[in-house]
This record gives C-alpha cells, structure tokens and sequence, in this order.
C-alpha cells in the first residue's frame, strides 16, 4: 500500500484504538491479578493467574501500537492530527522530527506509557513461575492501575490522536529548544525509565502491606528493581544538566527550576531508600521509614507531573500546558491516602524488633544520611511549591529565586560529603575510636592533599576549599574500600552493591568537587569583538575571524566564528526558527580537562558592521562533572550486577565472600 | 499472651540471636574491638534471655523500673523530635518567604537561569508601561553590565522622564535632565537606532520646551523608520509642533 494512502488519517484510528484496547488489558490485567491473589489467600490453586501475564504483555503491545502510530503520523505528516499540526512540521530534520513525539505534554505521557507497560511486562516475565504467590500477584495488580490511570489520561484529556482542524498542510515544528541538540533523543526516555522504573518497588511495598508480609523479602525482590530506577533517573537528571549546559547558553547545568527540582525530588528520596535499606535489610530496622521514603519518592514523581505538566508553574521545560492537573493531584492525593491507610493498617508489624546500638556506627550514618536527604529533599519541595501556595492564597505571583536552594543545599553538600570520608569505613554496631582512626589514616592525608593541592592552584573561599579537602578526604575513603574489595577478590572487588557503590561515590564527589570550583571561579565577560583586532580576558586572547550565515528551510543560523588563543575558531551562533519566529542562541565550547571556554554570541547581530558581541565564561573542571556522572552510571551497574558469588546481608562489612553455593542469596 | 504479642516475642528474641551470630562474625573480621564486642555480647544476651523468659512464661511480665525508664526516655526523645521537626520547617517557611520575591514576566517560579542581556532586555520590554520602575530598575541592571546598551539606555531615559511627570518641580527637572543626558549618549553611540532619536525630540519638547531639538532629533526619528508604536507618538507631536508654527 502507498505511504500516501497510510499518511491521510490512519495513525488516528489506530492509536485511538490501541489506547482503548491499553485501557481494557490493563483494567482486566488488574482485576485478573487482584482475583489470584485473593484465591492464592484462601488457599485454591488459581487458574486466574495464567490470565495476568497476557493481559500485561496486551497493554505492552497497545502502549508500543500508540507510539508507533504517533511516530508514524509524524513521520509522515499527518497533519489531520492536532498534535501533529501543533508540533510537527515539514522542515523538521528527521531526527527532532521523531524525537517530536516526546516533546509536548500528549507524546510525553505516551512515551511514560511505554515504560510504563514495559516495566509491567518485565515484572510479569521475570515473575511468570510465581504467580500463586499473593504478593507477586498484588505487585503487578498496582502495576496495571496504575497503567489505568495513564492509559485514561491518554486517552481523554491528554489524547495525542485527537483530530486538528482540516486543510492544515503544515506546522510550526517542536520547540526550538527541543531541536537543536541530539540529548533529546537521550534525556527524555532515560529520564521516564527513571520515574516510572520506580513503580515497580512501590508496587511491591504496596503487595507487602497488603499482604502483610512486611519482613525483609519484598525488599530482596526489589533490590535491582529500585537500583535501575535510580540508575536511570541519575542518568537523566545528568544528561539533562549537560543539555542546559550544550543549548541554553548561560553556561549552568542546574538552575533550580521547577522541572529540575521535580526530577531531584524523588532522586533525593530514592538516593535515602538505597542506602537505609541497608539497614533494614541487614539489621531489621527502620521499617516504617523505608516504606515511607518508597511511597514517597513515587508519589514525588506523580507531583513533579502534575507541577510540570499541569501548568501551574512556569518554567524553561513547560513546553506545553493541558488541563490534567486536576487528574494527576487527585491520583496523587490517592497515592498518598492509600499509602497511609496501609502503613497505619500494618502499624503493630512494621515496628522494628531492635535499636540502633551507637551513632558512631554504620547504621548511624545511614540514619544521618537520611536525615540530610529528607531535608534537602524538605527544602526544594518548600521552594518548588511556595509560589503555588501563595498564588493559591494570595493570587499573587512570587518566584524562589536561586540564593535560596543555594544558601541551603551547599552547607547540606558539604555535611554530605563530611558523612562520605566516615561511613565508608565504619562497621556495623559500633565503631571504637582506633579502628577510626587506622581506617581513615589515609583518606585524611588524601583529603590534605586535596587542601594543599587547592591552595597552591589558587583557590580561596571556605566552601569551596571545605569542598575540596572533604572531597579528597571522602574519595581517599571510597578508593580504600574499593582497592581492599579488589585486593581480597580481584576484579569482583569491583562489582555489587557495596564496591559498586563506592565507584558512585567517587563520581558524587567529583561532581561536588567540579560544582564548587565552577560556582566559586567562573569568570566572564561581555567583550565587543572587531574582526583582526584580537581581545584578552582572564589569561585567553579572543579574535573575530569573521561570520558564517547557515540557511535552511527550517532555520538561519548566524554565527561568529572566534578564535581562542590562536588556535582553533569557535562559532558561537544565533539562529531563527522561520516557523515562530523565535531566535535561540547556541554557544560553542573549547573543552579541557583543566577549564572550559564557553562563548555565546550576544544580539543584535550586525554582520556587516563586523563587531560582535561575545559573552566569554571560563569555567574550571567542567569536564570532571561529566566524568563524576559517567562514573555514577557504571557504578550502579557495577552494583546491579554482583556476580555469582554474592555476600550476604548479614556478612560483616569487611569478610571474606564465600565460596560455596550454600551461602548464596539472590 | 495473644497471638500479636506472642509474634512480637518471637520476633524481637529471632532478631537478637541472629545480632548474637553476626556479632561473633563481625568480631573474627576485625570490625569490633574487644571492649565493644563484650558489651554488645552481654546486652544481646541479657535481652535475649529475657525474651525467651517471657516467652516460655506464657506471659507478659510487668517492665522492670528500668524498662520503664527507658520507654519514657524514648517518648521525651520522640517529643523533642517532634519539636525539632517542627521548629526546623517553620525556619525554612519563614526563609524561603523572605527568599522569595515578585515573578517577572518570563521568570520560571523557583530558581532560573542566569538571564543573559537579551532575555532581560525583553522582560524590561514587557514592563515597560505596566511597571516602569523595576522595568527601569532592570534596564539599571543591563547597563551594570553593559553601559552602552543603547536600548537600555534610550527606554531607561524615555521611562525616566515618564515617571517623572507627576513629581515635584525639582525632582521632575534633575530627572528630565537626566533622560535628556541619557537620550542624548543613546543617539551618539548609534545614530541609526529610531527610538532615541523619537524619544528625545518627545522629551525636548514636552518636559523641556526645546522645540529646535525636538524639531531636529523627530525629524531624524521619522528618517530612521521607527516602530509602528512609537510612531504613533511621534505623529502626534509632530503635527502639534507644525500647529503651534
């Protein structure tokens, strides 16, 4: 059949369709789970549960019918959909032209669908053997509501199939921000990968108090699950700072807005849970906290959608406004009433059986560590919805501006990083003082290393020198459990939960070390290049070589091209998206490992007069912030995957792993 | 003793003896020293046999002087939390409302990029007759960084001399004075640019009675092809000038 024929109008129908059929097999998908459960209860051999994995692989297969129905009405323009007259366009490159699915509030809830089903199926296959098991069953029943409620939300008030006006031939194409760096392609899935991988341990938790079995088991199940989420999430939230970095051209990777602080939340939430589970998992303890700190981080990413997607904050990704928010408060409320009705029903058996024997001891610092999270965590949500509340109250509009999240969250980074040089090391139950004092022998000289070494390069200011000597402090403790891990077991001293952890560790703190030294040593500069007249600033020369003018069907790009030191020219660009009219500048980077040199090229832009205005950044250790990031991915992974010789829960902080099969947990 | 309390028993006394094995394990890798590894060894024991004492009782026993201590110990502990909790989120209340200020058109609600002189020229752009004064404030900021900005510098002085028309005689003629100087720059840093040119011969000859200059910079306006907007102003003066002969 002609692509003509497939391009007038059928993607419609069919997506339409495949959200209906999504809607049904996950409502059936839940149902059919809930009934094995209770039938696994009353001790019957269920005959339901055979029926769970099809309805759950039945909505995979809408959900991924949807999204290639929408791919391809973008792809072939079909303009007879609103959404494709809203965000497509015939100029579109072929690459933002696929990645415009995702970049409006109706393709993005798709794209949450598909991961969502995703996740469902994965459950149900990895699951398929246990299905008499009531707490797998209930497990996947809260998947598949919760695929309800997204599959409605599709499908009524944020459907992308609805039909647009007819006659409409063209469109203006997706945001210019959301074309004009390849991280789109990136950012977005791995981000929702992150979100909604974390329905997978709130279902669980959910099937734990349900089902009452609120020991450390679901928490084994779980284990790996929370860890891809969070490893997603991590991910996400770091490409989305590389993103700001590559496109907004102000030279920052976080600016605290809403949309950031809504993906923070529930990393800062997950971030307590993977390290207070520890404990639960080793000692019995902190029950209550680590259902509560799960319950919440899902709940913090159904609010982040509703205050980023709902319209009722601005921000730099607020892409596109509906009126779902109504929906995504009330099933967040849901979320947050069930969840407290059920840790209140299961009150008396959540209540941990011993004490935390000292505070100088591992558990001590995981319980520190989670107070530090839970008020940073505190503090971006008071500064994300403040100006909700007082818009609410008052009707008037106010805006938390960046000194606030600063003035707070460095001296909280700091307190964290203190926690980094001493918990690596510390047993459980108790530490004495020259067990201390052997362990940190060498990361406290590593940490005066990295005060010296900060001195004699320039450095001053309390916080950012803190920020070095404890980050040469925590790193010099991490590298030592990782090189005593890796001395007693070779390379499986690299992989698992604990050695693994350490290499998140070691990026965490390149990224607080990097952070601190591009906040406190940026230097910049607005200069009024003339061409052949070369200017200096902060110890670089900058030259006009002139100006290139790159024209499309799409856009026309202007950029001035600026050699640095003699060398190479970077071109900085501004370029205007025909189709709205809107002028996005590019800035255009010399990377190393020591500074960046970040260039933007500042309006109005006269060729001719052969002047440019030129805003040079130069910013030390950028390129350790991405290392830190690259180094936190491959140590989740690293901690995900511990091998076949795996440690017990209950092991000691520093025994031998054992050899024999009998001591394997998985 | 019920079933709950019986579970709750069997719980606690599984939970010790496994402290008890672990305990051992921990000690032989070198993570306890002697001293902390006896107390915690006697501790577990003591409780642990207390369990099993209850356990084998049948009932509960009545808490010893100490445990009773002990529990209140972690309720006052529990209320001083409480307390904590409480005292530290009101303190973050009342910071993040003295952080917090008035959203400009464009500002995202919390935090925002370090706006460049583009974005903020356009957010002064937008303020500009609904709330000259921090419009003017923001034009005060562009200059900071860039003193010869001539949009910012033109629509500073224009605003200027607007606000200005209802003060007091002095303050109206320092700040007409002012625009004038400012308007005056504008047009010499970049004589194309229509908007000083308008905006001064407006000044001149409303605030200042200066009819030659007005005559002279409208004229030079109307020859740069200024924006629809302004020339609506322009118009007006003009043909009141050309009235009054």
């Amino acid at each position: 059949m002609p692509a003509a024929v497939w391009a007038s109008g059928v993607a419609g129908p069919v997506g339409r369709g495949a959200l209906l059929v999504g809607v049904v097999a996950a409502a059936f998908g839940a149902i059919a789970a809930i009934t094995a459960a209770r039938e696994s209860a009353r001790g019957e051999v269920t005959r339901t549960a055979r029926l769970v994995p099809r309805f759950v692989a039945l909505s995979f297969l809408a959900a991924l019918g949807a999204i290639v129905a929408m791919e391809w009405a973008m792809i072939t323009r079909d303009f007879s959909l609103q959404y494709v007259q809203d965000h497509g366009s015939r100029s579109t490159p072929p690459l933002y032209n696929f990645t415009a699915v995702w970049s409006a509030l109706e393709g993005s809830i798709l794209l949450w669908i598909l991961a969502l089903a995703l996740s469902a199926g994965l459950v149900a296959w990895r699951y398929r053997r246990r299905l008499d098991d009531q707490l797998i069953t209930w497990a996947i029943a809260v998947i598949c509501i919760v695929m309800v409620f997204f599959f409605i939300l599709s499908f009524g008030p944020a459907n992308p199939f609805a039909e647009g006006a007819p006659g409409v031939t063209d469109g203006p194409g997706p945001n210019p921000l959301l074309q004009n760096h390849i991280l789109v392609l990136f950012h977005p899935p791995i981000l929702y990968l992150g979100y909604v991988g974390f329905t997978v341990p709130f279902a669980f938790a959910i099937a734990a108090l349900i089902t009452g079995r609120v020991g450390e088991g679901w928490l084994l199940e779980t284990r790996r699950w929370t860890l891809f989420a969070w490893g997603f999430l991590t991910v996400g939230i770091i490409l989305g700072g590389w993103w700001s970095y590559e496109v907004l051209g102000w030279s920052g990777v976080w600016a605290w807005d809403p949309v950031e602080n809504a993906s923070l939340l529930p990393w800062l939430t997950g971030t307590a849970y993977i390290h207070s589970v520890l404990v639960q998992e080793r000692r019995g303890m902190l029950r209550v906290w680590n259902l509560s700190l799960l319950l919440a981080t899902f709940s913090l990413t159904i609010l982040g959608t509703f205050l980023t997607r709902s319209g009722v904050l601005n921000s730099v990704h607020a892409f596109s406004e509906s009126d779902i928010g109504t929906y995504l408060l009330v099933f967040f409320g849901i979320i947050v009433l069930v969840s407290l009705v059920l840790i209140g029903w299961r009150g008396d058996s959540l209540r941990s059986p011993g004490a935390i024997d000292s505070p100088v001891s591992r558990e001590g610092a995981f319980l520190a560590n989670n107070v530090l999270f839970s008020i940073f965590a505190f503090i971006v949500l008071l500064g994300t919805v403040f100006p909700l509340i007082i818009e609410a109250l008052q009707d008037r509009q106010i805006s938390v501006a960046e000194p606030f999240f600063d003035r707070l969250s460095i001296p909280i980074g700091i307190a964290m990083l203190a926690l980094m040089c001493i918990a690596p090391v510390l047993p459980w139950r108790k530490a004495s003082t020259e067990l201390l004092r052997d362990r940190l022998f060498w990361p406290a000289w590593c940490g005066i290393g990295a005060l010296v070494a900060g001195l004699v390069s320039g450095a001053d200011g309390l916080a950012p020198l803190l920020a070095f000597a404890l980050g040469g402090f925590s790193g010099g403790a991490a590298l030592r459990q990782v090189a005593l891990a890796t001395r007693r077991q070779g390379w499986r001293g690299l992989v698992g939960r604990a050695n693994g952890g350490m290499i998140v560790h070691v990026g965490v703190i390149l990224i607080a070390v990097a952070l601190s030294a591009s906040n406190a040593y940026t230097r910049s500069q607005e200069l009024r290049l003339s061409v052949g007249t070369p200017a200096t600033f902060a110890g670089h020369t900058f030259e006009l070589v002139g100006f290139r003018e790159d024209k499309d069907d799409r856009s026309t790009a202007v950029k001035a091209l600026v050699a640095v030191d003699g060398g190479q020219a970077y071109a900085p660009a501004i370029t205007k998206f025909l189709n709205m009219g809107m002028n996005v500048g590019t800035p255009s980077v010399k990377t190393t490992w020591r500074y960046d040199i970040y260039l933007t090229l500042e309006p109005p832009v006269k060729m001719d007069s052969g002047e440019a205005r030129i805003k040079v950044f130069v910013k030390p250790l950028i390129m350790w912030l991405w290392i830190g990031g690259g180094l936190m991915a491959i140590g989740t992974v690293l901690a995900a995957f511990p091998g076949r010789r795996r440690r017990r829960p209950t092991d000691p902080t520093s025994a031998d792993v054992p050899t024999n099969v009998e001591r394997v947990v998985t | 003793m019920d079933d709950a309390t019986r579970r709750n028993f069997e719980e606690q006394r599984d939970f010790l003896l496994a402290s008890l094995r672990d305990l051992e394990r921990e000690r032989a890798a070198g993570d306890v020293d002697t001293a902390d590894y006896e107390a915690l060894r006697s501790s577990y024991t003591a409780r642990a046999a207390d369990i099993i004492r209850r356990l084998e009782a049948g009932a509960v026993r009545m808490d010893s002087p100490a445990e009773v201590a002990v529990r209140r110990r972690r309720a006052s502990r529990r209320v001083l939390g409480a307390v904590a909790v409480v005292a530290v989120a009101a303190g973050l209340g009342v910071f993040v409302a003295r952080q917090s200020g008035q959203r400009l058109p464009g500002e995202t609600a919390s935090g925002g990029i370090a706006e460049s002189t583009a974005n903020k020229l356009a957010q002064a752009r937008q303020l500009n007759f609904a709330d000259p004064i921090t419009a003017i404030n923001i034009y005060s900021d562009v200059l900071k960084v860039d003193p010869d900005n001539v949009e910012a510098l033109t629509y500073r002085s224009w605003l200027l001399a607007l606000t200005a028309r209802d003060a007091e005689q002095e303050v109206r003629d320092a700040a007409v004075q002012t625009a004038i100087l400012g308007l005056g720059r504008a047009t010499l840093l970049d004589d194309t640019y229509p908007d000083a040119h308008c905006f001064l011969g407006i000044v001149s000859y409303r605030f200042a009675n200066d009819v030659a200059t007005a005559k002279r910079e409208l004229a030079k306006c109307e020859g740069a092809d200024p924006p629809a907007q302004v020339k609506g102003f322009v118009d007006a003066i003009v043909a009141e000038i050309n009235a009054a002969g």
